[in-house]
């Protein structure tokens, strides 16, 4: 695919960011791509409560540290788009990362979804499986997948 | 072994449960039920006097956080619905696990009494926690099913309490008592706080924690548990615990790094699960008795009030982890049920947790059975069918 059938193919990108490193090298492609191919993009936190608690209180505390956390890495995103001249809109949903991922690319008409190759969780991606990988075999657009520099 | 290597290994799975909560994304009170069954049937990791007054002063605090997290607006609001959609969630589910156990399981009278309690409960915590992950919560269909788990909540604590009283005077100082806190705490607590409040040293904290040791004190003498009397308080308490967050959330972190791992590690240990494996049939028994007499409990009248959200709400209606505990493990410790009874119950409980919201959140998410939501999917509209909740 030559350069001008991606720009009319790429008009809205989705970059997924959870605060990891391989997120924050999304996050700079992702303006790359979105610069490049003069597109609009979206910025994806997906937040997510601990399943079964005992208290109403376990999920409120989680909810508003994960809110907190969820602001915090979206404003240094938003911030360095900024700096290159990029205006990101940003969104913050609560749920299963995959689901929330694929769901609004669904009812958004993204048409590229860009996100780190690891997460935050090994133990996780063991039990639950790789977020990445089940983004790409479920997303209804192109999914590019960033591994993180070898610098970091 | 010695209570100082019990001490450590309760530490040590303590600090374990907390990190795997955090990396798997679950709950801590499961991690603690799971790292409890690896104690109790693998390390031969037992419970110790001081285990047991531990997990029955967090049996107390639990339920008083219960209380203390009902929005008593929203329960209002909802008043008449919410009376019958959990009234029916609790009583159906007691009288028919009960009748099971005895009728189908040929279990003592009393067993089947604490099967009909510990199967009729539905967890606020769960049902929450699903409402915030879908962003139902101040939806009128969320605030329903809310102010429906507080009634079933209450029912149980109710039942609870009253099925271990004997009558002995004593109850009648129980009661006294009891009635004494519930009505002077909520009078005192802004003076208690305005004077003693934002301190390193807690004076709030104790103090809650004081005027539950003295409901648990009485209750002991009454021979009963002081869960009804914790549960009125912190409901009685809920306006100011919600106006003072900070000392919510200390109350809270005394509560979860001290108390509540004691409570639910003491339920994992005290599960056989060479019973379970061999008791499977059973299992299923009494599993489909607590969703069936849900079912039949709740579904008829949620529709009357959430037309095409009514088996939504009746599968979250279904859930149960925390009292469902606390009843299994007062009838252990009573010994009404034996550590089979127990183990089975605590089994059917935690399934009551994850299999419900898993149908409900994969199949009846009501932001896909209903049209009427935001471009995000955050938000259920008023014009969805729900309209106040028989105001």
């Amino acid at each position: 695919m030559d350069q001008g059938t991606l720009a009319s193919v790429i008009r809205h990108v989705l970059i997924a960011d959870d605060g990891s490193e391989g997120a924050w090298r999304a996050v700079e492609i992702g303006t790359d791509l979105t610069l490049r191919y003069d597109a609009r993009a979206t910025l994806i936190t997906v937040i997510h409560h601990p399943a079964y608690p005992a208290t109403v209180g376990e999920v409120q505390e989680a909810d508003a540290e994960q809110r907190e956390f969820a602001d915090r890495i979206q404003h240094r995103a938003i911030e360095y788009a900024k700096s290159r001249s990029l205006s990101l809109n940003s969104v913050i949903q609560s749920g299963h990362p995959v689901e929330a991922i694929v769901d609004y690319a669904r009812r958004h008409a993204v048409d590229i979804i860009v996100m780190g190759h690891l997460g935050m969780s090994n133990l996780r991606r063991f039990f639950g499986g790789s977020v990445s990988d089940r983004v790409v075999d479920h997303a209804p657009c192109m999914v590019l997948i960033v591994r993180r520099s070898e610098k970091q | 072994m010695a209570d100082s290597l019990i001490a450590m290994i309760m530490g040590l799975a303590i600090l374990a449960g907390s990190l795997l909560s955090v990396e798997l994304g679950v709950s801590v009170a499961l991690i603690e039920i799971i790292l409890g069954v690896i104690g109790g049937n693998f390390l031969g990791v037992h419970t110790t006097p001081w285990i047991d007054y531990l997990a029955g002063f967090a049996s107390i605090v639990l339920t008083f956080l219960a209380g203390a997290e009902v929005d008593v607006d929203v329960l209002r609001d909802r008043f008449a619905a919410s009376v019958l959609i959990g009234g029916l969630s609790f009583l159906l589910p007691l009288l028919g696990a009960w009748g099971m156990a005895l009728w189908i399981l040929h279990w003592a009278p009393e067993a089947a009494k604490i099967t009909g309690v510990a199967l009729s409960t539905t967890s606020l915590a769960v049902v929450y926690a699903v409402l915030v992950e879908t962003g139902l919560t101040n939806t009128p269909i969320g605030k329903l099913i809310m102010a429906s788990t507080f009634v079933t909540d209450f029912a149980t604590a109710a039942v609870l309490s009253a099925m271990f009283i004997r009558p002995t005077v004593w109850i009648f100082a129980f009661l006294g008592v009891s009635g004494g806190i519930i009505l002077a705490m909520p009078r005192l607590q802004p003076w208690f706080f305005r004077r003693y409040g934002n301190r390193v040293i807690e004076p709030e904290i104790k103090g809650a924690f004081a005027a539950l040791l003295v409901l648990m004190y009485f209750a002991n003498l009454a021979d009963s548990h002081a869960v009804l009397p914790a549960f009125v308080l912190g409901l009685a308490v809920s306006r100011i615990f919600a106006a003072h967050r900070a000392e919510q959330q200390r109350f809270r972190v005394v509560a979860f790094a001290m108390l509540t791992p004691f409570f639910f590690i003491k339920a994992g240990m005290n599960v056989a699960l060479g019973t379970v494996y061999t008791h499977l049939g059973v299992l299923g028994v009494l599993f489909a008795a607590k969703m069936i007499t849900k079912y039949v409990g709740v579904l008829p009248v949620a529709h009357r009030y959430v037309p095409k959200h009514a088996v939504y709400t009746t599968l979250l209606m279904s859930t149960g982890l925390t009292f469902g505990t606390i009843s299994s493990l007062y009838g252990l410790q009573a010994g009404i049920i034996d550590r089979g009874q127990f183990s089975l119950l605590i089994t059917t409980v935690i399934l009551s947790a994850v299999i419900p919201t898993f149908i409900a959140q994969r199949w009846f998410d009501p932001r896909c059975v209903d049209p009427d939501l935001d471009s995000g999917g955050r938000r259920l509209l008023e014009t969805s069918g729900v309209t106040g909740g028989g105001k």
